[in-house]
């Protein structure tokens, strides 16, 4: 089943894949590189799932959440990190249901299942 | 913040115990003069009465006659005047008598002479000594306990921005990995077409030169901040390095702006592989925060005995406080969380260190209309 995902991901050669890969699988992604244009298209368009790295340029990924949840509280949203500072996952976890890592975005897709 | 309130309280602490100490010595010091003093107006008194007890005619009227008793005494009379005006000075002398005529003999004095200026000095050279003592182990303890602090923090500082390193540096290397096993993962597990295989082999490529230049800077910083790099000098054509170095910076895919050059050979001595790093650095960095569609203008100044490379970016430039910071070790422009750009912290204090090693110096400065300059000054070897 076909899903539209806002994917927020500076890092080109990230963006490239994970986009390439959900692709893949079927979704329809729609790939930003900073956090202005993230809200900016969120504001924008609908969709069923934001997946959001934390450290991008503009507004920081935990306050393109909070934007997001001002606005809707159902859209799912996934924090990308390849951190593993506990504070980066306890402040992911106040705001999104989880953080997940890019090979587990797209290999475990029966999470991405469970939660769209 | 709290280092900062705790220093506060110390100096406090250390003026306020040096203060009890000056007001103790000092008020010490008084209460002996004021002893001395009192000792001498109570002598003063005492030969006062004795004076006034030898001229007093009524009671001596009595007893034996007035003019031999005062012929007898007036020797001694005589020298206790003369106590008298040695150590007291007499501001005046009243002679009253009461209703039963006796008579008094006021005298009003001061203490005079060689004896109370002795002791005034002497009250004076403590009382000195003591403020000099006390102002000056005050400002002893205070610097050091400033200076102390200076160097906690300082080194707090290093700390905080080595802790920052090994996060970027951590997220720098993360980020490459991450994209070589996506890429495997990619191609172990779906079937491509030719074209999507071509790309995937070209990212997992690039992102293992990524981290291998990565871990090429980290290693030569090491070296280098160890001093256990060899230079090797020779002379170079640094014209044509800078532009080889250049070519490395537009093949990269996301690179879309250009570079200008100025013309020429140009040649100085110094070791290549090092200042290819210089140039590298410069040249990603004016990628890195002037975007990818940035100018690149690369200009060589001769003038007498030196030769300025300006290398300039038209991108958004920093502020001139940071001009100086940027060359600190592990320094980066803004917070770590929110900041536009990634890497380590280590580029340009490297850059700096290797062209202290060819003596030349390297300075920030703005651009016109905008964007960054950074200006390296080589000793001309080609005169």
């Amino acid at each position: 089943m076909s899903k539209r995902i806002l994917l927020v991901e500076d890092e080109s050669s990230l963006h490239e894949l994970l986009k390439m890969n959900l692709e893949m699988d079927g979704n329809k992604v729609i790939g930003v590189k900073d956090g202005t244009s993230a809200v900016q298209k969120f504001k924008d368009e609908q969709f069923d799932l934001v997946i959001l790295d934390i450290m991008i340029p503009g507004i920081d990924g935990l306050n393109v959440c909070e934007n997001i949840r001002l606005k809707n509280q159902e859209v799912p949203i996934l924090f990308l990190s390849a951190k593993n500072r506990a504070e980066d996952r306890i402040a992911g976890l106040k705001k999104a249901p989880m953080i997940i890592s890019p090979s587990h975005l797209i290999w475990k897709n029966s999470s991405l299942g469970l939660i769209t | 913040m709290k280092l900062r309130l705790f220093l506060v309280f110390v100096i406090l602490y250390i003026t306020a115990v040096f203060g009890w100490w000056l007001y103790s010595f000092i008020s010490y010091t008084e209460k002996e003069f004021q002893l001395e003093n009192t000792n001498l107006t109570l002598n003063a008194t005492v030969i006062q009465f004795k004076i006034t007890e030898f001229i007093d005619f009524n009671k001596l009227d009595k007893y034996e006659a007035p003019f031999e008793t005062y012929v007898r005494k007036k020797p001694e009379i005589d020298r206790l005047h003369r106590d008298l005006n040695a150590y007291y000075h007499v501001k005046s002398e009243l002679s009253i008598r009461d209703s039963s005529e006796t008579l008094y003999n006021l005298v009003d004095i001061k203490i005079s002479g060689e004896e109370f200026k002795t002791i005034h000095r002497n009250f004076m050279k403590k009382q000195r000594a003591f403020y000099s003592e006390v102002i000056f182990f005050t400002i002893l303890v205070i610097s050091g306990v400033v200076w102390v602090f200076g160097k906690l923090e300082s080194l707090l500082k290093l700390n905080k921005m080595q802790n920052n390193f090994l996060l970027s540096v951590t997220h720098e290397f993360k980020t490459p990995l991450t994209a070589i096993k996506l890429s495997s993962q990619t191609l172990e597990r779906r079937k491509t077409d030719e074209e999507t295989r071509i790309r995937l082999i070209h990212q997992l490529v690039s992102n293992a030169d990524r981290l291998n230049e990565l871990l090429d800077n980290v290693l030569l910083a090491t070296r280098i901040d160890a001093q256990n790099y060899r230079y090797e000098m020779k002379s170079t054509d640094i014209s044509k390095m800078i532009s080889e170095t250049a070519s490395q910076v537009l093949t990269e895919p996301n690179f879309h702006g250009q570079f200008i050059f100025d013309e020429g050979p140009v040649h100085i001595t110094g070791d290549e592989m090092s200042l290819k790093l210089v140039f590298s650095n410069l040249f990603q960095n004016a990628v890195k925060y002037a975007g990818a569609g940035s100018e690149i203008k690369v200009k060589y100044i001769k003038d007498g005995r030196h030769l300025q490379i300006v290398v300039s970016d038209n991108g958004k430039g920093l502020s001139a406080s940071e001009y100086k910071a940027i060359f600190n070790k592990f320094y980066r422009v803004g917070d770590e969380d929110t900041r536009e750009t990634k890497g380590t912290g280590l580029g340009l204090f490297l850059v700096k260190q290797i062209l202290k090693s060819h003596k030349a110096d390297i300075k920030a400065a703005g651009n016109e209309p905008s964007g960054m300059s950074f200006i390296i000054t080589f000793k001309r070897t080609d005169l």
